[in-house]
């Protein structure tokens, strides 16, 4: 990894040691997608797992949006 | 009045379940707490794409960085270059830098696009933030916005051959190779202004404030929304001229 940033490295991985994010795989339709539990059946959606371009697009399914993790 | 609410929840319920857009439910929800109107959703042949914060690569920053991501920019790009209702995309960069590879895929997605870009520098355009800016096909920077030009550094552990020196060279010269051939700026000015002395308080290099950032040929020129989007509209209005003729 080379960072050509104009914070001080340090700064940028403050807190890598004790940052583990635990992320599920959740499946609606065609779309996979990884999610991180934030309680109460809900997650918050990291990243679509898709080769259907159009998907990125979908509004409701826009990373940091809430997903109910059972349909 | 209490059964027309009811109603109302269950025709909101109803739209989630058809897979309605979020946005169409949020203003359900405001419409039902009796909140102002919001002004009616109007479709655009226009995609906003903002870049913030740290460019994010293989690495998962921790969550104190504001971060893009370059797995979900990449996908977007490829949608509004496959959609037919999208006819040009308008690149706001407020950012730091971040992972070079990570900054170079999404500056050469968006400089190999056909449909018309144009970025607007607010804020901050620093590091890798630059290659970005300048790979639309026509850049503004806002009067107050900061340009940072300095050199790539190594971190972490770095074994100290001559080696590591010409790696760092030559991922130099491909970020300083993309952004002249991508602007107006000669190759040798721009090393001048990355690696001049006297300028950062703890670093070499140069912060270019607005107009200096024109004035070298990093930017093409000084603007704002109005200009960055009247810009993109005529940009799209000659591809349409040059497609129908």
């Amino acid at each position: 990894m080379l960072m050509y940033t104009i914070l001080p490295i340090e700064e940028v991985l403050e807190g890598w040691d004790e940052f583990e994010p635990q992320y599920v795989e959740l499946r609606r339709g065609n779309i996979t997608m990884l999610v991180e539990p934030t309680g109460f059946g809900q997650g918050r959606i990291v990243r679509i797992i898709s080769s259907d371009a159009a998907s990125h697009l979908e509004p409701r399914l826009q990373p940091g949006c809430l997903i109910n993790l059972v349909p | 009045m209490h059964r027309t609410l009811n109603e109302g929840q269950a025709t909101g319920a109803q739209r989630m379940e058809q897979g309605e857009p979020m946005v169409n439910q949020t203003f359900e929800a405001m419409r039902q707490l009796g909140q102002l109107a919001p002004p009616a959703p109007v479709e655009s042949n226009i995609h906003c794409l903002t870049i913030v914060g740290q460019i994010e690569g293989h690495v998962v920053l921790p969550p104190k960085n504001k971060t893009t991501k370059y797995e979900h920019v990449i996908p977007q790009l490829v949608a509004i270059e496959q959609s037919p209702m999208i006819e040009g995309v308008l690149i706001i960069l407020n950012t730091v830098g971040g992972d070079i590879e990570a900054g170079l895929a999404i500056a050469e997605m968006i400089r190999t696009m056909s449909k018309p870009s144009v970025s607007l520098v607010l804020g901050g355009g620093h590091s890798i933030g630059i290659p970005i800016a300048v790979a639309a096909r026509y850049s503004f920077i806002s009067d107050t916005s900061t340009v940072t030009v300095h050199p790539i550094r190594l971190t972490g552990m770095v074994i100290g051959v001559p080696q590591t020196y010409e790696y760092l060279d030559k991922m130099q010269d491909r970020v300083i190779r993309f952004i002249v051939s991508n602007s107006n700026i000669a190759d040798e000015k721009l090393r001048e202004l990355m690696f001049r002395t006297g300028e950062l308080v703890r670093d070499v290099g140069t912060v270019l404030v607005g107009k200096e950032a024109v004035e070298v040929g990093l930017m093409d020129e000084l603007g704002g929304l109005a200009q960055a989007m009247e810009k993109l509209n005529a940009l799209i209005d000659e591809k349409k001229a040059s497609e129908g003729g």
